[in-house]
């Protein structure tokens, strides 16, 4: 690294990636804040105002939709992670025909994610290839309801099968960190497979593991083309509510109050890892 | 002796046991992944080729007849040439930007050390972090404000945003690859900044610019939330024409016929650039926030 | 970027500058041939709908081949439509000539007085349109200002395979639900006009008659005292019924086995028949029960930069020629009532007794958000 010339120029040259980040995130994010007061407001009236805020939490549709997202948020990282996890370690080591699996696996990546939600609900359908394959597997007798079901399995499903490979990736990446005489000392000294898994495997992936489960938090929290698509006839998600809120009836004012909850979670669950992070690692 | 020469078979075998698991295992895995990731796309090709005059219902299996025409009549009656072009142009312009952009703050932040850095690092992921459609929503004020919403230039603008994390990360993490001797033996031999940045900087970084323009060219191509707040309907992308017949126009064979034309191009790259998709690359630039 | 930036600026002014001379002629005074030539000096006009494209393509090509004006067919996504417009209300001079006006826009976009008007005295073909389809939409005055150009009407599709005595009035289809678990699907009343239609029913039939409400220009709370009666009966039969999630969400589901009556649309049908997403067999009526329908209408911006050539398009639209091609081609039905269609799944007869007309805008937002709170909340 080069220590010398540590100068105002360096700042300077920041400016157009972080600075036009800041600008373009920053605007948007002081927009949503101000408008949820009320104050610069594009629909007439500017006015200072907690009546939204109120307004909303009063609302029992809203927090609905609110936890609605939690839910599939948590349930789409935790799914994705209980897939990932076990191929990631599979994949550790190199072997006949590895290589093209991972690249199997790699190709939902680059599928874009409404791609995915169609490819998906193709599927899932009251008569789709899937229930029919467990007709036929006398698995279950009457075909399930998995396309825009109450629950969200559907969006789960989608969020799962779009998200495997970018999980795995990470995963991937901070198992190979991992040595393999520290796998090989254990076992000599009588780690069974089980305790080689949650002593060795997890602990030292554990900062993978976290990054990923975060980044696909946020993702599936504040989804909106999946969830419009395969979600459930109520509640929409909280992203779906607020675009609705603020395009199809115009009150911005209650849509930024939204924007300013869902601002809020991603930034408390991105706090949240951070120590954690810490917490695991045992570094500051 | 014969007791070693016993253990030492046994270990051979047990390997070997041990191999052939794991061949199978894989051989497994492959085949659960081409279900998992043929069947859908196969399905998939099916719906777009029904025949629009024999329809594809219930009990029937598979379609009673194939042929072009839903693929005829989305190029004939859609958007989607205009909206591929616009896709295509999109892309290009945004990772350019994102490029020129991304080159002196992913200098800084991988050959300086600045106070505050682990701050900007941070900064640098907020468009990945922060919630799409929030973004959109209330940038698509700011862009009203400054004419800049359904407008090109303002699209192109926004899909450089959201392509920038991944180019800044990635470059950032190739210069801090490059070691000190090399850039220290050229400035004993006299190169300029100049030179010291089109023969050693350049070339040095070319893999990782790689790798962050293929994630910024996709990041661009599959953009959705931003390009249908701010660009539609002036501007119709392949997300948000797909989004029109998945939405209130849901027609299962129209919808076949646009995923397909967004997902070709994108699995052709896949396989085309794996090289450049090394784990590294992405566990790089986000394998910590 | 700087330089760009201020570049674009001043094209945008003199843009501006170039658009803000429109038309020299008074449009609502002028003859239609004076008009017809003042769209000619304009040469284009720019139209945005969210769907047919497959007929507003070929419409366009027919516009250009008759006036020699070039249409701009923009389809985009409903809602980011009107957006645009909203947003560009204030501009001196918009993008926009002329509009598809959906049912749940007409309120918004008339309190916003976004569009130009009353075109009805300017439209030559004006009076062969039913005089209440100009005067009312959704319930909403509309004066005039926005021109009717096809009537749709939704229906019961069935699959006569699977339903062999489809029901008629409100008791027949209770008996028929029940008896037929799951096998009736109707749409989220708040994703699309089939699903009100048929909540409208509901309430005509368990919350005494649709007459009363008649006239009202807002919601009177003690006539809907008692629609808690319908909430109850969806909320007790809401597992004997499956809530789709679109108007053509249902024709899917139906086309895939997973339910074999529905509430639809007559267009939708066809146009999902024609492009092979639904069974030839599927058959549709009206019940005697009846059923709403309605029709989008047609409307020029305010600060449309092609006035002329907008009125000229919508006339178009309006033609014979072009009500009968589009129901050729995407099933929709004419808006004129000096034309009679054949080949129509709902039969003369049908939308003759059986369709009914809509309750006012109010009650129909007021029903829309309570399906919401009471059903589907629950």
């Amino acid at each position: 690294m080069e220590r010398k010339n540590v100068s105002s120029i360096d700042y300077l040259l920041l400016i157009p990636g972080v600075g036009f980040i800041l600008l373009f995130i920053g605007s948007s994010i002081f927009i949503t804040i101000t408008q949820s007061f009320g104050v610069l407001s594009v629909t007439g009236k500017s006015q200072f105002t907690i009546e939204n805020w109120k307004a909303i939490f009063h609302d029992k549709e809203s927090l609905d939709s609110i936890l609605f997202s939690l839910k599939i948020g948590l349930l789409s990282s935790v799914g994705t992670l209980l897939f990932a996890f076990p191929i990631a370690l599979f994949l550790r080591k190199g072997g006949a025909g590895k290589r093209f699996l991972a690249s199997l696996i790699k190709i939902p990546l680059f599928i874009p994610a409404l791609v995915a939600a169609f490819l998906i609900i193709n599927l899932i359908s009251y008569h789709g290839i899937v229930n029919e394959a467990l007709l036929a597997l006398g698995i279950i007798k009457k075909p399930l309801r998995m396309l825009n079901d109450k629950f969200g399995w559907g969006v789960i499903v989608i969020q799962v099968w779009k998200n495997l490979p970018f999980v795995l990736l990470i995963l991937s990446s901070s198992l190979a960190s991992i040595r393999d005489d520290t796998i090989d000392a254990a076992r000599n000294l009588g780690a069974g497979t089980f305790s080689v898994l949650f002593r060795i495997y997890v602990p030292l992936a554990m900062p993978g593991i976290l990054v990923s489960m975060i980044l696909m938090f946020i993702k599936a929290f504040g989804d909106f083309a999946i969830m419009s698509v395969a979600g459930p006839t109520y509640p929409p998600s909280i992203a779906l509510r607020m675009r609705n809120t603020a395009t199809l009836f115009q009150e911005w004012d209650k849509a930024a109050v939204l924007g300013v909850i869902i601002i809020l979670t991603t930034l408390f669950i991105t706090w949240l890892y951070s120590r954690l992070a810490e917490f695991v690692t045992g570094r500051k | 002796m014969a007791a070693t020469k016993q253990k030492n078979l046994w270990y051979v075998r047990q390997a070997r046991r041990k191999r052939r698991f794991t061949t199978l295992l894989t051989v497994f895995f492959i085949l659960v992944q081409v279900i998992w990731v043929g069947v859908p796309i196969f399905m998939t090709v099916l719906w777009s080729l029904v025949d629009p005059s024999h329809p594809w219902s219930f009990p029937n299996i598979l379609p009673e007849k194939l042929s072009w025409g839903q693929w005829i009549y989305v190029f004939k009656y859609t958007n989607i040439l205009r909206a591929l072009k616009t896709s295509y142009t999109l892309a290009p312009c945004a990772v350019l930007l994102s490029f020129l952009f991304s080159l002196p703050t992913a200098y800084v932040l991988g050959r300086k050390q600045i106070p505050g850095k682990k701050f900007f690092q941070t900064i640098v992921l907020l468009p990945i972090i922060m919630p799409g459609m929030v973004v959109a929503l209330f940038l698509s004020r700011v862009f009203n404000a400054f004419g800049l919403a359904q407008n090109f230039f303002g699209l192109v603008l926004a899909h450089t945003l959201m392509g920038l994390p991944y180019m800044i990360r990635v470059l950032t993490t190739s210069f801090e690859a490059i070691p000190q001797d090399v850039i220290d033996a050229a400035e004993n031999l006299g190169a300029n900044t100049f030179v010291k940045i089109k023969d050693i900087f350049l070339p040095m970084v070319r893999p990782g610019l790689l790798a962050g323009m293929i994630f910024a060219f996709t990041t661009s191509i599959e953009e959705f939330n931003l390009t249908f707040i701010i660009g539609t309907p002036t501007f119709e992308t392949i997300p948000t024409i797909l989004y029109s017949f998945l939405g209130y126009n849901f027609i299962r064979t129209n919808a076949s016929v646009v995923a397909l034309i967004m997902m070709i191009p994108n699995i052709i790259m896949l396989f085309a650039v794996e090289n450049f998709l090394k784990s590294d690359y992405l566990s790089a630039s986000l394998g910590k926030l | 970027m700087k330089k760009l930036l201020v570049m674009m600026l001043a094209m945008c002014m003199l843009a501006g500058v170039a658009f803000a001379a429109g038309p020299s002629i008074d449009l609502k005074t002028a003859s239609w041939d004076s008009v017809v030539a003042a769209a000619k000096a304009e040469g284009s006009v720019t139209f945005y709908a969210w769907y047919f494209p497959d007929y507003f393509k070929e419409a366009a090509a027919d516009f250009e081949k008759q006036y020699g004006i070039k249409a701009n067919v923009i389809i985009g996504d409903q809602t980011a439509n009107f957006n645009k417009a909203i947003a560009e209300k204030d501009m001196q001079t918009g993008t926009i000539d002329t509009m598809i006006v959906g049912g749940q826009w007409v309120k918004t976009t008339t309190d916003l007085n976004l569009f130009y008007g009353p075109i009805r005295n300017i439209l030559p073909d004006a009076s062969k349109f039913l005089t209440n389809s100009w005067e009312l939409q959704e319930g909403v005055l509309i004066n005039g200002y926005l021109a009717p150009f096809h009537r749709n009407q939704p229906g019961i599709l069935y699959d006569p395979d699977r339903v062999k005595d489809p029901p008629q009035t409100w008791t027949e289809l209770v008996a028929w639900i029940n008896a037929h678990p799951m096998e009736f699907g109707f749409c989220d009343p708040s994703k699309g006009g089939s699903g009100q239609s048929f909540v409208h029913t509901a309430i005509g039939a368990l919350a005494g008659g649709l007459d009363k409400y008649k006239g009202d220009k807002e919601l009177v709370p003690a006539k809907v005292a008692n629609w808690d009666l319908v909430w109850k009966w969806f909320n007790d039969n809401k597992d004997k019924m499956t809530i789709t999630v679109s108007n053509n969400d249902s024709i899917i589901r139906m086309n895939g086995g997973e339910i074999s009556m529905t509430v639809a649309w007559d267009d939708n049908v066809k146009d999902m028949i024609s492009k092979g997403n639904l069974f030839k067999r599927a058959k549709m009526y009206i019940p005697k029960m009846g059923l709403a329908g309605g029709g989008d209408t047609l409307g020029v911006l305010k600060n449309a930069p092609h006035k002329a050539a907008a009125l000229v398009w919508i006339n178009f639209i309006q033609s014979k020629e072009q009500q009968l091609k589009k129901f050729q081609m995407v099933g929709a039905y004419p808006a004129r009532t000096d034309m009679t269609i054949e080949g129509t799944l709902l039969t003369e007869e049908d939308r003759k007794n059986n369709a009914i007309p809509w309750f006012p805008a109010p009650y129909k937002d007021f029903m829309i958000k309570e399906f919401v709170k009471n059903v589907l909340m629950k």
